[in-house]
């Protein structure tokens, strides 16, 4: 795990310069299209391989990053050079976990059995709004495993309020209870 | 029938009715790597020391590894239902143990799931695991024995409740026997004990429960068990978890007695457990804390003060040494933090010597405070007797005959009172047995009796009092000490059996 801390120095450094920049929103949406791109296996291990020289890699890395911010640029470059371009992705949500502590916004990935619809996907978020004091940006994911009701994670916290736990929490007590 | 199936209709209809409940906030993390019974956790932000967590294939887990991005854990039961992946859940708990009465008589794992199959056990209370040993303001001095019925113990290393004595030797000295001994002769006394089986073979702890069934000796008796084919983890938490449940006694203004048998397989558990965790190994690859480790569990032995009730928790820790090195790591350590031990040798026990008790290594830092006033009366002078006559011994290799006649008298008393100190395994002596007996050898009774007859001279010596003399016997259990009537009647009564004899 000395892939996270490494990850993280990287993505603060990034950070500092979009601040000093003012551009820490718009690097976030680059970021991602950068990363999608080198989310393609054959990307990844062409930038990966050592039987590519570092220069070759640095120019395609140029190439790909052409139009973007000269930040984003060097941010590659710099990881490519150290074959660190695996990185990224979790350069890339270390930097958004960054900005969300700034702009004062949590994600908070929501599970439900059917799909919600946008009403409830607001009450949902101003109810967690409320409670955590922040903002709450969702990410709603479909899991019909849960058979009912709904989880929501919010960083390392959950809270389960899914049928599927609640039975499993029954069938132990059942078993375990004494009749006593 | 139906009574019954009505009862379990009814609680069944309390839990679905209550099915559902609260949701609550839950600290999750992810396993990213698992293997040896360690995993490590990513996420867990906030887990604490020690916290409990579970794995969703039902086994819990113990937060020992708080690092900056991970969490490494012990895995108390089979890692192989736990996958990369897994939603680790956080409790907000530490590790606790159900305690109280309902558990003598038992055999139970560490985290106190029954092991002996007479069904689950119903306690009304838990205790935390770990918790902090008792302060000097709510101790007081040790001042009432433990009788262990084992004479040549009670006799020159009297252990005294809430002290720490250590049982040290090679394998197959008779350690785990005189703890045997020791919980066989509470049978009807007021002292509850607690084995506590650490990394040993099942056979082994079955035997135990049994022979302890067999004399009677279950009922005061809870034993906590984490056999060898159990993960380290469990092994680890044991004498924590015994401790804890004798606590309870204690708290209760009760007395009671630990054994944990022992600390050298909990160190080697410990050892295991912290190389996979990947802390920096010490000397003999032990951890850093590895004194803390037996310290801090050693400590939690008391006599409270009558303020808090007054109860006690008596540690009778063992530890298994190599060719009869004490010099090692975990021997020393133990040696350091108890109060005394008590030295077994291989030799002694091979030349039938049995408790192989050497008298000359052990000691007990409590001394005779911790001694009924009768046995301190006859056993004052043993203790020297017996050290003279080691050190004449040597010399009587040579051949007895130039020897001058208090030289000789030495020896023989010597040889009489060695033979005395022989005590068949499962035979603890009860008080009155081992006073009359003691006083007999050391007032010179024994002194014209042969060397190879003194046992069956002991024996029947104690078989002829009871019957004859039990007033006078009865009297040294009541007052656990003998005044000038009863011990004329001992005295009487000896020369009137000698001259049977």
């Amino acid at each position: 795990m000395a892939k996270a801390p490494t990850a993280r120095r990287y993505a603060q450094a990034l950070f500092a310069l979009a601040d000093e920049k003012n551009a820490s929103e718009a690097w976030l949406d680059e970021l991602r299209e950068v990363k999608m791109a080198l989310d393609d296996p054959t990307v990844a291990l062409y930038l990966t391989t050592p039987r590519v020289p570092a220069e070759e890699k640095l120019a395609v890395v140029t190439r790909l990053c052409e139009g973007r911010d000269p930040m984003i640029r060097n941010l590659l470059g710099l990881l490519a050079s150290r074959q660190g371009t695996p990185l990224l992705g979790a350069v890339v949500a270390e930097y958004e976990s960054l900005l969300n502590v700034r702009l004062g916004r949590v994600q908070a990935e929501v599970t439900t059995a059917a799909p919600i619809s946008a009403e409830q996907q607001q009450r949902l978020r101003d109810s967690l709004g409320a409670s955590l004091q922040k903002t709450v940006v969702l990410d709603p994911r479909e899991d019909p495993e849960i058979i009912g009701g709904l989880v929501v994670r919010v960083g390392d916290q959950i809270i389960d309020g899914s049928v599927r736990s609640k039975l499993v929490a029954l069938k132990q007590r059942l078993a375990n209870e004494s009749l006593a | 029938m139906t009574t019954r199936g009505q009862d379990i209709a009814s609680v069944l209809k309390k839990q679905i009715e209550e099915f559902g409940g609260e949701t609550t906030l839950t600290e999750v993390g992810t396993v990213v790597a698992v293997g040896d019974g360690i995993a490590q956790i990513h996420g867990l932000s906030k887990v604490g020391f020690g916290e409990l967590l579970s794995f969703p294939s039902g086994v819990s887990g113990l937060a020992l590894n708080l690092e900056e991005d991970a969490v490494g854990a012990a895995i108390m039961g089979s890692d192989v239902g736990v996958k990369e992946g897994d939603l680790v859940k956080a409790s907000g708990l530490v590790a606790q143990v159900p305690v109280g009465d309902a558990l003598l008589g038992r055999v139970v794992g560490p985290l106190g799931a029954p092991l002996d199959g007479k069904g689950p056990v119903r306690t009304e209370g838990q205790r935390n695991i770990e918790v902090v040993a008792p302060n000097v303001a709510m101790r007081q001095a040790v001042n009432t024995p433990v009788q262990t019925g084992i004479k040549s113990i009670d006799g020159m290393i009297p252990v005294g409740r809430g002290q720490r004595e250590l049982i040290i030797g090679d394998r197959f000295t008779g350690k785990t026997a005189i703890a045997i001994d020791t919980i066989i002769n509470q049978k009807g006394q007021d002292l509850l004990c607690i084995y506590v089986a650490i990394g040993q073979k099942q056979s082994k702890v079955a035997g135990i429960q049994a022979t302890l069934e067999e004399h009677g000796a279950m009922e005061h008796t809870v034993i906590v068990a984490a056999n060898a084919s159990d993960p380290a983890p469990m092994q680890y938490l044991a004498p924590y978890a015994g401790c804890a449940i004798g606590e309870e006694f204690m708290a209760g203004g009760r007395d009671a007695l630990i054994i944990y048998d022992d600390l050298t397989k909990h160190a080697w558990a410990y050892r295991q457990m912290s190389l996979l965790l990947k802390r920096p190994p010490g000397r003999e690859a032990y951890p850093g804390d590895v004194f803390y480790l037996h310290s801090r569990l050693l400590e939690r032995a008391a006599r409270l003060d009558d303020e808090h009730g007054g109860g006690s928790l008596t540690a009778l820790p063992i530890i298994e040494t190599q060719a009869g090195d004490v010099s090692g790591y975990i021997p020393t350590n133990v040696i350091s933090i108890t109060d005394g031990q008590i030295y077994l040798e291989s030799d002694l026990f091979n030349a039938g010597i049995r408790p192989a008790v050497n008298a000359g290594l052990s000691v007990s830092r409590v001394g005779s405070a911790a001694q009924t006033r009768a046995v301190k009366k006859v056993a004052g002078r043993m203790r020297l007797e017996l050290a003279q006559y080691a050190a004449l011994a040597s010399f009587a290799q040579f051949g007895a005959s130039d020897l001058d006649a208090v030289t000789r008298a030495q020896l023989e008393r010597g040889q009489r009172l060695t033979e005395l100190l022989k005590q068949p395994q499962y035979k603890p002596n009860g008080l009155a047995q081992m006073v009359s007996a003691m006083y007999a050898v050391v007032n010179g009774y024994m002194d014209d009796v042969p060397v190879d007859r003194v046992r069956e001279f002991e024996e029947r010596l104690v078989g002829y009092l009871e019957t004859s003399k039990a007033e006078a016997m009865k009297a040294i259990d009541e007052t656990k000490d003998y005044d000038e009537a009863t011990e004329t009647a001992l005295k009487e009564g000896i020369t009137a059996f000698k001259a049977t004899f």
